[in-house]
C-alpha cells in the first residue's frame, strides 16, 4: 500500500458567480523512500494540490475525492486530527523560506519550539537541531542568528534541516529551489537525498533541473496530470505536447514559450491544454483519458 | 558605452564598523547594440554593481562613465537630464509598481512624462498583452504579465542602457522564455546587461560574459569561450555546480 494515495481529488474555488476548477479528478500515489516532482507553469494547481493534502485550503476552496495517508482518508478529517499529522507525519517545506521564519526569534528557538510541538523532549531538542543543521552543511552559529542574517539558500537549508529534524514520513517541499543560485541549489537537492531516508518527498516545482532530481516526474496542467513517469524518461522524451513544450521553453532547448495564457478553468470538459496545442482536433473536445502504464499519457495525439 | 572604472564600495553598519566589502575594484564595459552577462552567486556584489552603474549608490572609489561622461561626479540636478538614457528592471515586478493603482496608472506615469501619451497601447499588442489588464491593481496581474509590464513602463524614456537584475528568477520557464524573447526583440540598438545566475540563460542570449566571484570580476570574454574553457577558480566552482 503506498503511503499516500490520491483518488479523484477534485478542488474548486467560489470566485464571485463563477467556480474555478484547480484541481480535477486527480489521481496519484507516492510510496515510502520515493520521490515525486509534480510540476507545471504558475497556476496550474501544484500549490493548491498540497494545502489540500494539508487540510489547509481557503475558506473559499471545496475539496471532494480522497486524500489516502497510510490507508486512512484524510481529507475533510477533523482539525484535530490533521493537527496531529502536520508536522510529524506530513511536513511542509513553504514556498518561501526566508519570510516563513520569525524574524525577531533566533532559528534555534525557533527549531526547538517546532520539535516540542512535535513531540521531542525539551533535553533532546537543541542537541536534534545541532545535529541536523550539521547534517544540512551549516554551522552551529545559525542557532543563534535571526533568520535576516542568513542568505537565501541557508534560510532554505535551514528550514529543511528543521523539517528532516522531526522525522515526518511525507515531506512537501513547494518551490525549494525558486530564487536560489546554482550551487546552494546543489547543496539543498542534494541534502533531500541524505535527509530523506524511508520518507516520501513530493516536490513542487518549475525547475526542470530540481525536477530531474527525483525518482519520477508527473506534469500538471489545468489540474490535471496529463504525464507521468520516470523523470529522466519524461523530460528527455517528453510524449504530451504541455510537457514537450515546458522542455522546449529552457534555454538549452531552444527558449521558445509556450502560446498563450494557463488561464482559470471554469469548465473542466475535454483536453485541458487544448486551447494552446497546436494537435488540437474535434477529439479533444470530448474526455481524453490516461494512456499507459508506467509512462501514462493523457493525449490522443501523444506519439507514444 | 557605459563604462566602470575600478569601481569599489564597502558597507558599513555604524561610524567603528569594519565594514563588508562587496566590490573590491571592477571593471567593466557595456557598449549599445550588445547583451552582457553578468554571472555570479548570491551574495558576490552583481546588484551593488548594478546600483553603482545606475547611480543609486555612490561608490566609495572610482567612476562611471556614460559615453565618456563621468556620472559618478555629477551633480544629482544635472545627472536628472541623462538619467532617462538607463533604466533597470528587478526582479520582483511587484515591488516596482505602485500598489495602490492600476497598471493603467503606473504606465501613464512614465508615459505622460515624456511625452508620449497611450503610446504603450501600441506595444501592448505587439507583445501580446491582454488589455484588460491595465484596470487591475499590481497584485491581481500574473507575475509574467507584470514583468512585461514593467519592461513597458522603462521603454517609456526610451533608454540606451538597460540593466535587468534576474528579471526572470521568479517566473516559470515558458513565461521566462517568453520575457527574455520580448527584451531580445527591444535590445536593438540598446546596450543590455543581463545579471543572472542561470548559465543556461547566458549561454543562449549573451554576447559577451563577465564573470564575478566574492566582489570581483575574476574572468570575462566571449560567452561560448569563457563557459567552455573556464580559466580561473571561481569560474570553474560555478560551472561545477550547475552542472
Amino acid at each position: 500500500m503506498s503511503l499516500l494515495s490520491i483518488k479523484g481529488l477534485s478542488v474548486s474555488f467560489a470566485s464571485g458567480e463563477s467556480t474555478i476548477h484547480a484541481v480535477n479528478s486527480l489521481d496519484l500515489d507516492l510510496d515510502s523512500g520515493r520521490s515525486l516532482a509534480i510540476i507545471g507553469e504558475s497556476g496550474s494547481g501544484k500549490s493548491v494540490l498540497a494545502s489540500a493534502i494539508l487540510g489547509t485550503l481557503e475558506e473559499n476552496g471545496t475539496a471532494s475525492g480522497q486524500v489516502l495517508f497510510d490507508g486512512r482518508n484524510i481529507l475533510g478529517s477533523d482539525e484535530a486530527v490533521l493537527m496531529a499529522l502536520r508536522g510529524r507525519q506530513i511536513c511542509l517545506i513553504p514556498q518561501n523560506a526566508w519570510s516563513a521564519w520569525d524574524p525577531v526569534i533566533r532559528i534555534g528557538d525557533q527549531m526547538t519550539e517546532f520539535m516540542r510541538c512535535c513531540g521531542v523532549p525539551r533535553s533532546e531538542a537543541p542537541n536534534l537541531a545541532l545535529e541536523y543543521l550539521k547534517k544540512c552543511g551549516l554551522a552551529p552559529e545559525v542557532l543563534r542568528s535571526y533568520s535576516h542574517r542568513l542568505s537565501g539558500g541557508m534560510s532554505q537549508r535551514a528550514m529543511v534541516a528543521m523539517c528532516a529534524s522531526v522525522r515526518p514520513r511525507l515531506l512537501i517541499a513547494d518551490e525549494p529551489t525558486k530564487g536560489l543560485d546554482g550551487r546552494s541549489r546543489t547543496l539543498v537537492l542534494d541534502l533531500f537525498e541524505k535527509v530523506i531516508g524511508d520518507a516520501a518527498l513530493l516536490m513542487i516545482t518549475h525547475d526542470l533541473r530540481a525536477a530531474r532530481s527525483c525518482d519520477e516526474v508527473s506534469v500538471l496542467y489545468g489540474g490535471r496530470i496529463v504525464e507521468s513517469g520516470p523523470a529522466n524518461e519524461v523530460l528527455d522524451r517528453p510524449l504530451h505536447p504541455y510537457t514537450a513544450g515546458l522542455c522546449a521553453a529552457h534555454p538549452r532547448r531552444g527558449m521558445v514559450p509556450i502560446p498563450g495564457g494557463i488561464g482559470r478553468r471554469t469548465e473542466i470538459v475535454g483536453c485541458v491544454f487544448r486551447d494552446r496545442c497546436v494537435l488540437a482536433d474535434h477529439e479533444c473536445q470530448g474526455d481524453v483519458p490516461m494512456f499507459g502504464e508506467t509512462r501514462r499519457v493523457r493525449c490522443f495525439h501523444a506519439d507514444r | 558605452m557605459l563604462t566602470v572604472e575600478d569601481v569599489s564600495k564597502t558597507f558599513r553598519s555604524g561610524p567603528l564598523s569594519k565594514g563588508h566589502k562587496v566590490l573590491g575594484s571592477v571593471n567593466l564595459r557595456l557598449e549599445k547594440g550588445e547583451v552582457v552577462g553578468l554571472l555570479g552567486e548570491s551574495g558576490c556584489g552583481k546588484t551593488t554593481l548594478a546600483r553603482v552603474m545606475m547611480k543609486l549608490i555612490c561608490p566609495d572609489h572610482g567612476r562611471v562613465l556614460m559615453d565618456g561622461m563621468d556620472i559618478t561626479a555629477m551633480q544629482e540636478r544635472r545627472f536628472r537630464e541623462h538619467r532617462h538614457r538607463m533604466q533597470m528592471i528587478f526582479q520582483d515586478p511587484t515591488s516596482s509598481m505602485n500598489p495602490a493603482h492600476s497598471v493603467r496608472w503606473s504606465l501613464d506615469e512614465a508615459y505622460d512624462h515624456y511625452n508620449r501619451q497611450g503610446e504603450y497601447v501600441e506595444l501592448m499588442r505587439n507583445f501580446g498583452l491582454p488589455m484588460d489588464i491595465l484596470q487591475r491593481r499590481p497584485a491581481m496581474v500574473s507575475g509574467g504579465e507584470l514583468q512585461r509590464v514593467s519592461i513597458l513602463r522603462c521603454l517609456a524614456s526610451e533608454p540606451d542602457y538597460l540593466i535587468l537584475d534576474e528579471p526572470t528568477s521568479m517566473l516559470d520557464m515558458s513565461v521566462q522564455a517568453s520575457i527574455m524573447r520580448m527584451l531580445l526583440s527591444i535590445g536593438e540598438g540598446r546596450g543590455m546587461m543581463l545579471i543572472t545566475h542561470d548559465i543556461d540563460l547566458v549561454e543562449r542570449v549573451c554576447d559577451r560574459v563577465y564573470i564575478m566571484h566574492q566582489g570581483n570580476i575574476v574572468e570575462e570574454g566571449r560567452t561560448s569561450e569563457v563557459l567552455s574553457e573556464p580559466r580561473t577558480e571561481g569560474t570553474k566552482a560555478l560551472l561545477e555546480y550547475f552542472h
